[in-house]
């Protein structure tokens, strides 16, 4: 076996899946190259690590910095809602402004509408009244008043 | 003190019960945080975000699984997307290493160096596997995580998680091979 071979037949090897002969064949190999031997040396020490690998040591502030981050993130939350809601707040109270603004307006105007509308409808009613009493008066005095003069 | 005496406590409000939990867990969680991460400032960060989730959330927790579940599951779901925010500098700090030829300065470098090299080229071929793969073998190295606390943590069942750690070793195994081939080509 040549180190090629090794390279090739790695993953079956790392999974006993050669044959016993190649197994042995290829252990051979291993144990007597260098290169080889270096490189399945450096794959199972770098594996070694994580079985190995070391513990964190626990932070004795560890609660403080959480319940600080609690209060610093509700602040956060209040003056973010803050942000928000005085512009949204504002324009409630200025589409309120504007709405009772022009309720009342309106009130105003359809009050002077009508007001106007009925002094016309009296002046009207009064106007041809006096039309009618103008017809028969008229005609009937003059006629009289001439008459009289003659 | 049981763990659902202490969650309802903390749902009252008490602050005393919360900080039992900080202390229980605090060991855990940090170190859950950094075989993901691999960096003890970003794990404490980390780990300091996972209390304060599991605080503001404690009213979604029925207790159907255990804490220990629970915030495994967040300080995992944390850390990926740490990765995931990171992954310019993940891919800049370590997949770079990985497939430089830094190595051979290595070769001339004390003990407590080479085996930090080797770390980091670990690393680096751990953060190149598939995600359940990486969460499986992570959780894996994690001390008194049992194969069925993993699958209960990942939702699948025991028989995957055993096959995801098998093909995670596998796969390892053949990239820093492959890796470390090219130092002797």
């Amino acid at each position: 076996m040549i180190c090629k071979d090794v390279h090739k037949k790695y993953d079956l090897f790392q999974n006993d899946q050669l044959s016993k002969h190649e197994m042995e064949s290829m252990e051979q190999h291993i144990s007597a190259c260098a290169d080889c031997k270096w490189l399945i040396d450096e794959v199972n020490k770098t594996m070694d690590i994580a079985n190995n690998k070391e513990l964190l040591s626990v932070d004795p502030f560890m609660f403080t910095r959480v319940q600080q981050q609690i209060i610093n993130e509700s602040t956060k939350t209040v003056r973010l809602w803050g942000k928000f809601l005085q512009p949204i707040a504002a324009s409630v109270v200025i589409i309120i402004g504007l709405t009772i603004g022009i309720g009342l307006g309106s009130k105003f105007y359809n009050d002077s509408l009508k007001s106007s509308s009925e002094s016309r409808e009296e002046i009207n009613t009064f106007s041809s009244e006096e039309v009618y009493f103008e017809a028969i008066d008229y005609s009937s005095s003059l006629e009289a008043f001439l008459l009289a003069e003659e | 003190m049981s763990e659902q005496e202490l969650i309802s406590r903390i749902k009252q409000g008490n602050q005393q019960a919360f900080k039992q939990i900080v202390d229980d867990y605090q060991s855990m969680v940090l170190n859950t945080c950094f075989q993901f991460v691999n960096d003890r400032d970003d794990a404490k960060d980390l780990a300091q975000d996972v209390f304060v989730e599991m605080y503001n959330s404690i009213y979604s927790f029925r207790g159907d699984a255990k804490v220990s579940t629970w915030l495994y599951r967040i300080s995992v779901n944390k850390s990926l997307n740490f990765i995931k925010k990171h992954k310019r500098k993940f891919l800049i700090d370590d997949l770079e290493s990985f497939f430089s030829n830094k190595s051979e300065e290595t070769y001339n470098a004390d003990k407590n160096m080479e085996d930090h090299e080797r770390a980091k080229h670990l690393y680096a071929a751990i953060h190149s596997l598939s995600k359940n793969q990486r969460i499986a073998f992570s959780l894996h190295k994690i001390d008194g995580i049992s194969y069925t606390e993993i699958a209960e943590i990942m939702n699948v069942s025991v028989s995957s998680v055993e096959s995801l750690i098998h093909r995670a070793k596998v796969n390892l195994k053949k990239k820093l091979f492959n890796f470390y081939k090219k130092n002797v080509d």
